[in-house]
């Protein structure tokens, strides 16, 4: 398989194949990391300090088929070291971090999505972006999160619905609210 | 696979919002050398089983100073001040201060009989081990641990790699002399002195009491901003910030953080000031940035210290990155 490939020659110091690595693996590890870090500049150190982690150590990788786990693994570490060090108040403005919500009056709908996002578990967080975004089946997302497939359709599923019924709630409000006044 | 209407409304929502991720140039351009595997081996195993149980030992005895040293590792402080001096004039330490000097070939220096004597990590640690006890005088931190009041005096040479000072300022944690003082000669303008404080000295977090309509009023915790200016060399040796991943020249790190201290005065919110610095920067971009923080008003600056990787590293003089 061409990624077992990239990742055994990278294995022995091929740059480039580490490069076809990163423009295949940066964007999901990115979303994962936002789901947790929720501010781009940690969120853009942490994928930079996992990527740079993983070409160190990657000849250390036994086999190359766990590697997106492996580097999932990773990433996770440098977000809870970034958490840790940072303390509690990751830039938290306005209640909601930048990269889960974001001010649109033009698009009601979506600040509140943003709203409903930013209370989620940061891993539920994380499996919703990798596949709503990415695209990625559950097997996929199971892999990367170091939990299983059945777990990861669960959350999803009890995701989408907590979403889906609070904002019919919410917009169901707003017409009471216009309907009385 | 067809989307339902709330996965259409996520992916609409954050397609923008997570573009893919840029830095990937910076990355590739700047990759260390790989650690290369090495399966363990009885003889090795026996002597790490030896150490692991005497360090077990000793970080019993010394826990006080391994949490002073694992706060240096997390963060330390620097309080910025500026005393004016001459320009003409070689910046020197006070006569009751502790000076260490720092080379840009690596070495380190300290006041041994009056003579600048060239030492390892290691040595300096004795150094200071012997200074400390030899000044006397301690008060008891926010951690309840005992510092050392000794003023330490860092006089660095612009080009030294930030990684070193780094090293240094663990060493002083090490030995509970959290109070260091930069000496700063730029190439022109006025000299200056730079405070720091190793994480013993970091303010507590401050509460504020929120309205919250009729209902009895709330107490939380301020909110913060936080100001993160990561330094490194440039190309062709000038020096850049960085902030949101773009290289900027100083007059716009100047900007953005005189910008932030702004917002956060808006907004009621406490401003941290970070400097993050790749361990081959040298020091003169980083004083420059400390510099512009200062100007802005900002009383603090905090950045991450470094855990000195091996024994080797402490032994080495001159000092140098570590080869893998």
């Amino acid at each position: 398989m061409a990624r077992d490939q990239d990742v055994a020659t990278a294995m022995g110091g091929d740059r480039a194949a580490f490069e076809r690595l990163y423009a295949r693996f940066a964007r999901p590890v990115y979303l994962a990391l936002a789901a947790r870090l929720g501010q781009r500049p940690d969120t853009e150190d942490a994928l930079q300090a996992t990527f740079l982690a993983a070409w160190e150590h990657l000849p250390k990788l036994r086999n190359p088929e766990h590697f997106a786990a492996w580097l999932f693994r990773i990433a996770r570490n440098k977000a809870r070291d970034r958490y840790r060090r940072a303390g509690p108040e990751l830039v938290l403005v306005g209640g909601a971090s930048e990269l889960i919500a974001r001010h649109r009056p033009d698009r009601p709908e979506e600040e509140e999505l943003g709203q409903l996002m930013a209370q989620l578990h940061p891993r539920t967080r994380a499996i919703v972006l990798l596949r709503v975004l990415e695209g990625w089946t559950a097997e996929d997302v199971a892999r990367a999160e170091g939990i299983s497939a059945s777990t990861v359709r669960r959350r999803y599923a009890r995701a989408l619905d907590h979403l889906r019924t609070a904002l019919r709630a919410r917009n169901h409000e707003e017409e009471q609210h216009r309907a009385t006044h | 696979m067809k989307k339902n209407s709330i996965e259409q409304l996520i992916e609409s929502t954050y397609r923008e919002l997570h573009p893919p991720p840029t830095g990937g140039d910076e990355l590739f351009a700047n990759l260390p050398p790989q650690r290369q595997a090495s399966g363990p081996s009885l003889r090795k195993l026996l002597p790490i089983a030896a150490l692991l149980l005497i360090g077990l030992v000793i970080g019993v005895l010394n826990l006080a100073t391994f949490t002073l040293h694992k706060l240096a590792d997390d963060k330390a402080c620097i309080r910025l001040s500026v005393v004016s001096r001459p320009s003409s004039g070689v910046v020197q330490p006070a006569k009751d201060e502790c000076p260490i000097r720092v080379a840009a070939s690596g070495h380190v220096f300290v006041l041994q009989a009056k003579k600048w004597t060239s030492v390892s990590l290691n040595g300096l640690g004795e150094h200071l081990k012997r200074a400390v006890a030899s000044h006397g005088k301690y008060r008891k931190t926010k951690h309840n641990i005992e510092a050392s009041e000794l003023p330490i005096v860092l006089v660095v040479d612009r080009a030294v790699p930030w990684q070193y000072i780094q090293w240094i300022m663990t060493i002083c944690a090490e030995q509970r002399a959290p109070e260091l003082c930069f000496l700063v000669r730029p190439p022109e303008g006025r000299d200056y002195r730079l405070d720091a404080a190793l994480p013993t000295d970091i303010g507590s977090e401050e509460m504020e009491v929120v309205e919250d309509g009729g209902n009895p009023p709330k107490l939380r915790r301020k909110p913060r901003i936080n100001a993160k200016v990561l330094v490194r060399p440039g190309k062709d040796g000038i020096e850049y910030g960085f902030i949101d991943r773009k290289a900027v020249d100083l007059s716009v790190v100047a900007r953005w953080i005189s910008d932030a201290k702004k917002a956060g005065a808006k907004v009621g919110a406490n401003v941290d000031a970070e400097i993050k610095a790749i361990a081959n920067t040298p020091f003169a971009a980083v004083a420059k940035v400390m510099a512009e923080f200062r100007k802005a008003g900002y009383r603090r600056v905090l950045f991450f210290g470094t855990r000195i990787p091996d024994k080797k590293t402490r032994e080495m003089s001159p000092l140098a990155f570590p080869r893998r």
